[in-house]
């Protein structure tokens, strides 16, 4: 949510910086004054995403927006309320990342390692004095990832029955994948948090083996002779498999809102280890890419990020539009799996259009997730069985 | 000496024609006997594993059976599916603070020198 909203400023070339025309200027800039922004604004702007999301899919529908008319007086007084996603399109996809994305960046343990820099700065000195922009940053991450108060409520994922917004998260990262984070809590103790019994356990079987499948298609794309071993077929009934396990821990909207908050907590520590922002300049943590400056950091506050935090970064953009592809059923059957492997940037339909396929995607989250987990995904770890099955012995 | 056609109403023919029965009659028997195996095996699915195992197994057959009718059925709008494709897009768009700092191609000219300068 918070990259979608630097985006929607930085396209605003008349309205937001008219004069800052240089597209590294602009990325900056705007992302430095989402970074020094109040956070009331920005919990306006998330309250505001999810209203519009929260709309009926179908206009017969008997469910009405949450929002009422104080509220969306209240959305519109917001800095950044101009700045709304595509209302069609929201009502499909809403304007925020996939869990994965929150669950993949907080694999890093940015969250954890950002928490002790909030901390090292409000009781003493011990990083140096921050600067005004760094003060600001502060405040808006310890009110965005860690409750501070605020005129509104900041995630309304937490509550007296639920306070720990981390095990929150884990909770959401438990049921969607089946999957927890790879390292305990910032004392290094166990993690604490309700672990439901209907969890998503087959996700990380059956996601590995789309991306074999897939890997396969890509490796034939271009093939012209010989044996060619991709399988649209399979490949569609993974993807549909997927579909149906993670939309089962989606029906009626379940875990929605989960997503909306941690996406939007993830993205707000993205961000700030995007570049080298005011903060990570105060921290000297200068560096040429997000794991390096976030593992500098957690060298400077005695918390070690994960060794594969650059994987982590690199795959979370894309993991979140594969499964967000994945999700709403593009691949409605073995004629439409290219949309999963194909990588021309215009690959032309039946009917003469244009499409950007999801391949070069696929590609990325093959490799950074093989990178993270250490699995070669382009081998098949166990030989396909051939022989037949055989019914049971009759007794 | 080769054998010719076999003639009809020739001791020969009358031993060929038993053959034929004997063999359609042990076929038949065979059938019989595949068919009352598969029916006793279903019977102990049935009572040892449960009619829904029984049915998942059914169904399971039949989809594998559909699945090439399936995939020929047109089912799918591209036109939906094209604008599917591009709101998907258009909501998740990032900014890219990766990217190379300079657009190279205002800088350079084809031939790889300088826009505005002179050539080496």
């Amino acid at each position: 949510m918070i990259q979608q909203l630097v985006q929607l400023m930085i396209d605003d070339t008349a309205g937001w910086l008219p004069l800052v025309t240089d597209p590294t200027d602009r990325r900056t800039a705007t992302a430095k004054a989402i970074l020094a922004a109040d956070p009331f604004d920005l919990v306006l702007y998330m309250e505001q995403s999810w209203d519009r999301a929260d709309a009926p899919i179908q206009p017969s529908a008997p469910v009405y927006p949450e929002r009422s008319g104080g509220r969306a007086k209240l959305y519109d007084t917001g800095c950044f309320a101009k700045y709304r996603p595509d209302e069609k399109a929201t009502r499909v996809f809403p304007s925020w990342d996939h869990l994965i994305y929150a669950y993949v960046v907080e694999s890093t343990r940015i969250v954890q390692i950002l928490g002790r820099v909030v901390r090292e700065y409000r009781s003493g000195e011990a990083l140096g004095i921050a600067s005004q922009e760094t003060r600001r940053w502060v405040e808006a991450t310890e009110t965005l990832l860690f409750g501070a108060a605020n005129p509104l409520a900041a995630w309304l994922s937490t509550s007296h029955v639920r306070p720990d917004a981390e095990a929150v998260r884990r909770n959401a990262y438990w049921r969607m994948f089946g999957l927890d984070l790879g390292f305990g809590r910032e004392d290094n103790t166990p993690p604490a948090y309700a672990k439901a019994q209907a969890a998503n356990a087959s996700f990380t079987a059956l996601f590995e083996e789309l991306l074999f499948e897939l890997w396969q298609a890509i490796s034939n794309l271009r093939n012209q002779s010989g044996v060619n071993q991709s399988d649209d077929d399979r490949i569609y009934r993974i993807a549909e498999q997927l579909r149906f396990v993670l939309n089962s821990r989606r029906q009626s909207d379940m875990l929605r809102r989960e997503e909306l908050s941690a996406v939007a907590a993830l993205g707000w520590a993205e961000l700030t280890v995007s570049f080298d922002t005011p903060v990570v300049k105060d921290l000297g943590a200068d560096a040429t890419n997000p794991g390096d400056r976030l593992k500098i950091i957690g060298e400077r506050v005695g918390l070690a990020a994960h060794s594969r935090s650059a994987a982590f970064f690199a795959m979370s953009e894309e993991i979140s539009i594969l499964l967000r592809v994945i999700e709403a059923g593009f691949v409605s059957g073995p004629s439409t799996a290219w949309l999963l492997y194909a990588t021309e940037p215009e690959f032309t339909l039946p009917d003469g259009f244009k499409i950007t396929p999801f391949g070069n995607e696929s590609r990325r989250v093959i490799t950074e997730w093989a990178a993270a987990t250490g699995k070669d995904l382009k081998v098949r770890g166990k030989a396909v069985e051939t022989r037949q099955p055989r019914l049971v012995a009759v007794r | 000496m080769a054998k010719g056609p076999v003639q009809s109403g020739s001791a020969s023919h009358d031993a060929y024609e038993q053959e034929r029965i004997r063999q359609l009659e042990k076929q038949l028997e065979d059938g019989r006997s595949a068919m009352e195996d598969m029916r006793r095996k279903l019977d102990y699915v049935l009572q040892e594993r449960g009619l829904e195992c029984a049915i998942g197994e059914a169904v399971g057959r039949f989809e594998t059976m559909l699945a090439p009718l399936k995939s020929l059925a047109p089912v799918h709008d591209f036109g939906t599916l094209r604008g599917a494709v591009v709101a998907l897009r258009r909501s998740l768009r990032r900014p890219n603070f990766d990217a190379p700092p300079t657009n190279f191609g205002e800088v350079f000219d084809g031939t790889g020198h300088p826009k505005g300068g002179t050539a080496a």
